[in-house]
């Protein structure tokens, strides 16, 4: 699904922030990406979502080299994509709702489909009492709930989440890591950048680590057992909500 | 999208562009309807003039002396092909026209030549030139105007004003573009990060520039209407400022505001104006966001 191959990346007059980085990531694998910060995680997954390009080598995004990927491709590469921005990123005159609900409005699903299953996932993940709340009334921990709430509503191919658990409690981190871990079940390939190594202890996936710009594998697949508990239905409610919009 | 993704309706433009663009359109109202009425009149004056004829004989020495030579210039005149009527001016009241100038007892005094209108039904296609040589057969000094002269210096200064109207409505219009492209391109840039959030999520531009096209001509239609009505108002009023028998001589504004007259194409081109104000704006919008869109990274 991606392909780094001596992928580097460096701002003009700087020094490189990423360099000779090779890995792959297989199509419904789950991932951590951990490291210090400012080690380059979030580089790393900004040229996966087409938010920077490789200053060098060859990126491959969904079987399309990223530098021939033009503007106009862009959209459609992203709609496969949800991102769990480390600040969030919620449109801050919109209600959790609204916020939640802008990926399935921009790929044009029905106002039915949205008010059915929006509130679901926003209730899954703790926010029932919230719906029409605006982001600056909610606390941090909420807002990232409403932020992964957008990222896994229209059930994307890959999931990038970039410390996603980091304002949240050691439960509700575990909590929203069994989410994406359902959605991985589903066939999601998920990459989390976190530098929270309890919670990378705690679940068995490959584990890819970033220092000084270099990129090595820690852990593969498969090295320790977890054992994921039954996480409810919203997730499911949004891969239903997808198939049934025939995305 | 119409929940406002962009939250465009707290921009200072939202405040000003209404407003701009109703007086707008309020002047491309009034440069339609000054670029209508001049085309009427043209039309109207090119027809009621230019169809008619008006053959002067010098006066009878004596009343009656030549009576039989005048029954025969009526004979040929009636003869002319594609004349409608003959109308003999009266005597009378060409001396109650002259009266004002030369005094009544001058003016009753004086032997006036015999006046007739030839109206025909439409510009007549005769030799006015060989008309007049046989008339002056009979009656040397016979004269045969056709007003297509006088005619001419009036075409043109309608034309004139017709294209003045027509200036001030493309003047207009690009002063509308001009305004809403600033006014997005200052929205664009006041929400750029909400339209970077709206990229990374998947949306294309058009679906960005949507919203600032349902936005602008909202604006355009709310400052249209309003820019339309008053513009309608005005008229309304100098119509009503304008004395009865100046107006229905003139034949100006009943014939726009009469409604009857004007001809239905004319109306529909005048309440046109805001929607074609605000289509120009909805058009200017989408091409200004598309292209301040191309600028920023996707």
């Amino acid at each position: 699904m991606i392909q780094f191959d001596k992928v580097e990346l460096r701002y003009p007059g700087s020094p490189a922030i990423l360099s000779d980085v090779n890995f792959a990531v297989e199509e419904s694998s789950f991932q951590f990406i951990t490291g210090a910060s400012g080690a380059g995680k979030s580089s790393l997954l900004k040229l996966m979502y087409l938010g920077l390009k490789p200053s060098r080598g060859r990126l491959s995004l969904f079987g399309q080299n990223a530098a021939t990927i033009g503007r106009e491709g862009i959209p459609a590469l992203r709609r496969r994509i949800g991102i769990v921005f480390q600040d969030f990123r919620l449109i801050p005159h919109l209600s959790a709702l609204d916020n939640v609900a802008l990926p399935l409005r921009i790929a044009g699903a029905r106002e039915s489909a949205i008010r059915e299953y929006v509130p679901e996932l926003l209730e899954w993940v703790g926010l029932s009492g919230h719906f029409d709340a605006l982001p600056h009334t909610l606390s941090g921990g909420q807002q990232q709930r409403v932020a992964i709430a957008r990222a896994v509503i229209g059930r994307p191919q890959l999931l990038l989440a970039d410390e996603p658990t980091g304002n949240v409690d050691d439960g509700v981190a575990v909590r929203l890591l069994y989410l994406f871990e359902e959605l991985h079940k589903m066939g999601t390939t998920v990459l989390i950048a976190t530098h929270n190594r309890a919670l990378v202890e705690r679940f068995d996936h490959p584990c890819l680590n970033v220092d000084g710009g270099r990129v090595t594998r820690v852990r593969g697949p498969g090295s320790r057992r977890s054992a994921p508990r039954p996480v409810g239905s919203a997730a499911g409610a949004a891969a239903s909500s997808q198939q049934r919009r025939g995305g | 999208m119409t929940r406002g993704d962009i939250p465009l309706s707290h921009d200072p433009s939202a405040r000003y562009l209404p407003w701009l663009l109703g007086i707008m359109c309020y002047f491309a109202v009034l440069a339609s309807v000054g670029a209508v009425i001049s085309h009427q009149l043209a039309a109207r004056w090119d027809f009621a003039l230019g169809s008619v004829v008006t053959v002067q004989i010098p006066a009878a020495v004596t009343e009656g002396s030549d009576a039989p030579r005048l029954s025969q210039a009526e004979r040929m005149m009636r003869q002319l092909p594609g004349i409608l009527r003959l109308v003999r001016v009266d005597t009378s009241r060409s001396a109650e026209l002259l009266a004002p100038w030369l005094g009544a007892e001058l003016a009753a005094d004086l032997p006036l030549p015999r006046l007739f209108d030839l109206h025909f039904a439409a510009p007549p296609e005769v030799d006015l030139e060989q008309f007049e040589s046989r008339l002056g057969e009979l009656f040397p000094g016979a004269m045969v105007e056709a007003h297509t002269q006088w005619m001419s210096h009036v075409a043109k200064l309608t034309r004139a004003v017709e294209a003045l109207g027509l200036t001030v409505l493309a003047l207009v219009m690009g002063a509308s573009v001009v305004a809403v492209i600033f006014a997005v391109r200052t929205s664009v840039s006041i929400h750029r990060e909400v339209i970077s959030i709206l990229h990374l999520i998947g949306a294309r531009d058009g679906y960005i520039a949507s919203e600032f096209q349902a936005h602008v001509l909202k604006m355009a239609l709310r400052g249209g209407l309003v820019g339309g009505f008053l513009a309608v108002a005005t008229l309304a009023g100098v119509a009503a400022a304008l004395e009865p028998e100046a107006v229905d001589s003139a034949n100006l504004i009943p014939t726009l505001l009469g409604g009857l007259p004007a001809g239905i194409v004319e109306w529909v081109l005048i309440a046109s104006a805001p929607m074609l104000v605000a289509f120009v704006a909805w058009i200017a919008a989408r091409l200004s966001v598309l292209g301040a869109l191309r600028k920023m990274n996707p």
